[in-house]
């Protein structure tokens, strides 16, 4: 009898769970709309725009302890809100409350002229006159180049180009320099898989739409996941609104710009050029990891599934400086973004180390 | 402990997901599998080149822009925005380069060459000339004659300062646009 009881009592919490978690719904897609305006909470300004690309330099209450002011450079393949993400998780905020003068530079949504665009015109053309501004800005003699996932190659090759040694430090986090790895996209990026020229043909600039059908596949059963955890969760509304923000974040990629996109697939995944010659042939520059000679920090997350570990930990072995660093964390891809480690709880451990580390190079 | 079928159907759920997950993972892993979706990839791009460059022929005909048009016209544009960047930082280095005396007399040269005495007699400040000429203003013109004509002239010199780097800004455009036009993209569509 005892035993029925306790049966009923379970199918009625369960019941009432289901019910609370369909009445809500509505509630949520609202919520999911709110929470796009508490993204990017740091406030801004934007120091300049060319074509699609923003640098935006972040405000600070206090004067910079740090002398050395950070760029940050994200992937060109999502939103670079990621960076500064919500209250509490903004890799942003977090410079900023350690002392840096942090600047972002924004990729945006590229227009139909910047689809024959190569690396090195956006390395030289963007990268550049972002450094050149910051530096004219800040009124500081280098910068700190700090690079997020595809945006960390980018700042890998831009550092090996510095020629006027205006970067000073060098921060890959989560920055795929081999490309040949257990990972899924190394394995759909195979040239035997996946024609490069043909898909870049048809389109120009790569659509948002083609990665947004695409990524989910890495992890196959993501959606499953999701699902599950809005279900379980449905009546926080702190981990919703994180969580959401995340899925936005996840869901909305912004369009490749198709000429970079067609080198990185045959450079970096196919020819896996980094990791055999320590090289990267540009239009008509060659940036040669050789020549790296500045402090390098190479930040990694051991569950990483989009830059998997042995594919970012390789970069300290490719370039020409002996002051490198590696810091291996217990997290996944986002984890130093966001400050969070592989159980999605709050760590100030990441961005405690990289200013430790920012500080004993300024 | 009583039998929770929730609980367990959360575990079954779990472990379901778990090995799905496994198994579109290895299939993925195929080669047949890639070799096919390849295939399939494949077909979809041809089919959107054949209707792109139908659509293409078509807005030629009907003598509108393609995408090609307007990507070179982006393109114009971007050379454009870059080039009046890169004249920003020209400018703003050479502000940077020397003292601000130094610096004001570059800039009154380049506005206009005129003889170092009339330039020294323009050399006061500009923001105490503007606020003489005015004060001029405010007492209906009344001013000392040589404080509103030395206002003029530093307005004058101002306007043509102005008209030289509108110019210099505008050669440098069209030497831009001129030489996208003689691109041979372009040149083979004209």
């Amino acid at each position: 009898m005892e035993n029925l009881k306790m049966d009923v009592d379970v199918f009625l919490r369960e019941h009432d769970k289901l019910m609370g978690f369909l009445r809500g719904v509505p509630r949520l897609m609202e919520l999911r709309e709110s929470v796009r305006e508490k993204m990017s909470p740091t406030p801004r300004k934007a120091l300049y725009r060319e074509h699609s690309v923003t640098v935006y330099r972040y405000d600070r209450e206090t004067p910079a302890t740090l002398e050395t002011p950070i760029l940050i450079i994200p992937s060109l393949v999502n939103k670079a809100c990621i960076m500064d993400l919500l209250e509490g998780e903004s890799f942003i905020a977090g410079m900023l409350e350690r002392g840096a003068q942090v600047y972002l530079l924004e990729w945006g949504e590229p227009n139909l002229g910047q689809q024959r665009y190569s690396l090195q015109f956006y390395l030289k053309n963007y990268i550049g006159r972002a450094i050149r501004r910051i530096l004219k800005d800040s009124g500081a003699s280098g910068v700190t180049l700090a690079g997020y996932c595809l945006g960390g190659t980018m700042s890998l090759l831009y550092a090996a180009l510095d020629v006027e040694d205006q970067v000073k430090n060098l921060v890959t986090m989560v920055t795929p320099a081999g490309f040949e790895d257990r990972g899924m996209l190394s394995w759909w990026a195979r040239r035997e898989h996946f024609n490069v020229d043909s898909v870049v043909n048809a389109f120009g600039n790569i659509p948002a739409q083609f990665f947004s059908s695409v990524f989910p596949w890495i992890v196959p059963t993501s959606s499953f996941k999701k699902i599950r955890t809005i279900y379980e969760k449905h009546d926080d509304d702190e981990f919703l609104t994180s969580f959401l923000a995340l899925d936005l974040w996840i869901t909305e990629n912004v369009p490749f710009p198709g000429q970079v996109y067609r080198e990185v697939i045959t450079k970096g995944y196919q020819e896996n050029t980094l990791v055999k010659s320590r090289k990267w042939q540009l239009d008509d520059r060659m940036a040669d990891l050789e020549d790296i000679q500045i402090p390098v920090l190479n930040v990694t997350a051991k569950y990483d599934h989009v830059s998997p570990v042995e594919s970012c930990d390789v970069l300290t072995e490719l370039v020409g400086s002996l002051n490198c660093t590696s810091l291996v964390y217990e997290t996944g891809h986002l984890g130093p973004a966001l400050g969070r480690d592989k159980l999605g709880v709050h760590t100030d451990l990441y961005w405690d180390d990289i200013q430790a580390w920012l500080k004993d190079h300024d | 402990m009583a039998f929770d079928p929730f609980e367990m159907q959360k575990k079954m759920m779990s472990e379901w997901e778990k090995n799905l997950g496994k198994y579109i993972e290895k299939t993925m892993r195929q080669p047949e599998f890639m070799k096919l979706v390849a295939a399939n990839m494949s077909s979809t791009l041809d089919l959107q080149a054949a209707i792109k460059k139908q659509t293409q022929s078509l807005l030629k005909n009907l003598s509108l822009a393609t995408e090609d048009d307007l990507a070179r016209l982006f393109e114009t544009m971007n050379a454009v925005e870059s080039r009046v960047l890169d004249i920003e930082e020209r400018l703003d280095s050479m502000d940077l380069a020397g003292d601000p005396a130094v610096s004001s007399s570059t800039r009154t040269d380049f506005a206009k060459p005129e003889s170092k005495n009339q330039s020294a007699g323009k050399s006061t400040d500009k923001k105490s000339t503007d606020e003489k000429s005015t004060s001029s203003q405010k007492t209906g013109g009344t001013g000392s004659p040589d404080a509103a004509s030395g206002g003029g002239r530093n307005d004058t010199s101002k306007s043509r300062q102005t008209s030289s780097r509108a110019r210099d800004l505008k050669s440098k455009i069209m030497t831009v646009t001129s030489s996208r036009r003689t691109s041979p993209k372009s040149g083979k569509k004209g």
